[in-house]
């Protein structure tokens, strides 16, 4: 109840230089996607602009440099390949074999462009680990531009992303448990069909997950949740 | 230093009672009651205890347990009228609860000489008891520093108002500086200038975080013996007087900010809720915990203490 018993006892200051995003987030390299989740919440709640917890010792500048360090932690960390990535990187974890035994490994300056510029060491050999053998290794250079410069994720494109990594519903049905006729929804943009929105946007980041997307940009970008 | 030797001299015994301060910058904040309210809640758990009513020339702990007050007081024993501090605890209406008051203290307490302190100090430890708890008044004065950094646990009570939270960091501010009495006065003036948000040379002032990390960088050593200080102490923030669903956030976002700011621990203890019953029972002069024991704040008090029982077990 009273403090964080799983964080590292000799991690005893913020690392703002090497910008460790389990440090920004007060967690251990341990921690399970709950407990990033009630990480991020929790901090998003200590730091924000009218917190009572704040206001005498960070001015207004601060606080939104430091809610930016907070979502860039929770950008990485929420998500399973990028955390992954950043786990190898910083030596948290050592590299892992996948299902077949053999390490299939590239390079994934373009999947972490944001973590390379925040840690100044975009040129550094990073190894992405992909343990989902579905995904296609070969993308199609248009499509990936798009999804870059891509601010709204409309039903029809996540169905071409999906559909150029070669991954079916099915797949992403299996994996998940989400059942298939949400999924179809989701594509479809069917509202009749859609689960409320605190499932759906659930949904939808684990499914931008399945299909190599960042999960809180395409919750940030999908159609009918914008107000 | 003279503290931490009290405690390592008297570590070796095995009856040394374990002692928790309650402190918090500001007045109003629920220390008196805080106080009282655990020691009934470890009465009633079967311990001995013994409050001290350390709020120097405020002292009013005795109105919380609900008595007059006792045969002697904490000045029969600073004064040397009274030779051996466990006669100057008196009993309560309350089993095994036993008060050092300061009901009748004399005019001057508040201005108690060093000697009267370090004297104090260090027999607090040979009280006859299991649990000692001191009631602390509000600001930053060096008395109120010192018994509270002398403590095994140093409680921090907070109410969910701006002024609270902002004495409650300013308290901590003084806590670590008082705490860090043993490093280079140079440092020392450094961490006060970051603590006091100073700008020095055009530099941004920053955390105390970030500059511990600075320090690593130049000084390894101090930077050390700095963090080995502030690790010995074991603070705990409790917000009291919530009354609004949102403000019981308030303990961990403290705690979160803390964490950040001072690069330190500081554990969170709970939140108690407010209460217009513990008024009433201050006016019919009975102690809340022992009129309403079913009450929610009853219920939670209790839980505090056990929890902090438990951590002193392991």
């Amino acid at each position: 109840m009273t403090d964080f018993p799983d964080m590292p006892k000799g991690r005893f200051v913020v690392d703002v230089a090497q910008q460790d995003y389990y440090q920004v987030l007060r967690l251990s390299p341990a921690a399970s996607k709950l407990d990033v989740i009630n990480a991020y919440r929790r901090a998003k709640l200590a730091f924000r602009a009218d917190s009572l917890a704040v206001y005498s010792l960070y001015g207004k500048d601060d606080l939104e440099k430091i809610r930016k360090q907070i979502d860039q932690a929770y950008a990485v960390l929420s998500d399973h390949e990028q955390r992954q990535v950043y786990d190898v990187k910083r030596g948290f974890v050592a590299p892992r074999c996948d299902n077949d035994g053999k390490i299939e490994a590239e390079t994934v300056q373009d999947d972490v462009t944001d973590i390379g510029a925040a840690d100044g060491s975009a040129g550094d050999n990073v190894v992405d680990l992909r343990t989902k053998q579905h995904l296609r290794c070969d993308p199609d250079p248009e499509l990936e531009r798009r999804i870059k410069a891509a601010d709204a994720y409309p039903g029809d494109f996540l169905r071409e992303v999906r559909e150029s990594r070669g991954v079916s519903l099915r797949d992403i049905a299996a994996f998940t448990r989400i059942s298939i006729g949400y999924l179809q929804a989701i594509e479809a943009e069917d509202a009749a069909c859609l689960p409320a929105v605190a499932y759906l946007k659930g949904y939808l980041a684990q499914y931008a997950a399945e299909i190599g997307l960042e999960p809180h940009r395409v919750v940030q970008g999908y159609p009918p949740l914008a107000d | 230093m003279m503290g931490n030797n009290a405690v390592a001299q008297t570590g070796a015994e095995v009856s040394r009672p374990r002692i928790w301060a309650i402190g918090g910058g500001k007045g109003g904040v629920g220390k008196s009651f805080i106080s009282s309210s655990m020691g009934q809640a470890l009465a009633k758990a079967g311990k001995r205890v013994v409050v001290v009513d350390l709020d120097l020339g405020g002292a009013n702990l005795h109105t919380s347990l609900g008595i007059r007050g006792t045969e002697f007081t904490l000045s029969d024993y600073l004064n040397g009228k009274v030779t051996d501090i466990n006669r100057v605890a008196g009993v309560t209406d309350i089993d095994r609860l036993r008060l050092i008051s300061g009901a009748s203290d004399t005019l001057n307490i508040a201005n108690i000489k060093y000697f009267q302190k370090a004297k104090l100090l260090r027999n607090l430890a040979h009280l006859d008891t299991d649990y000692v708890i001191l009631d602390l008044g509000a600001g930053t004065s060096f008395n109120t520093l010192d018994f509270f950094i002398h403590a095994d646990h140093g409680l921090v009570s907070v109410t969910p108002d701006p002024g609270s939270v902002e004495n409650t960091y300013r308290f901590l501010k003084c806590v670590f500086i008082r705490q860090l009495r043993a490093v280079p006065e140079q440092t020392r003036e450094m961490i006060q200038q970051v603590l006091m948000h100073r700008r020095k040379g055009g530099r941004k002032a920053g955390s105390l975080a970030d500059f511990l990390e600075d320090i690593t960088r130049q000084k390894p050593s101090v930077a050390a013996s700095i963090r080995q200080e502030l690790d010995t102490l074991k603070l705990h923030i409790i917000v009291n007087q919530v009354m609004e669903p949102e403000d019981t956030e308030l303990g961990r976002s403290i705690q979160m900010v803390c964490s950040r700011y001072f690069g330190t621990k500081i554990g969170y203890l709970g939140f108690l809720h407010h209460d217009r019953m513990v008024l009433k029972s201050l006016q019919q002069r009975r102690p809340f915990l022992s009129t309403f024991p079913q009450s929610r704040l009853a219920i939670h008090i209790d839980t505090l203490v056990a929890s902090l029982m438990a951590q002193d077990d392991d």
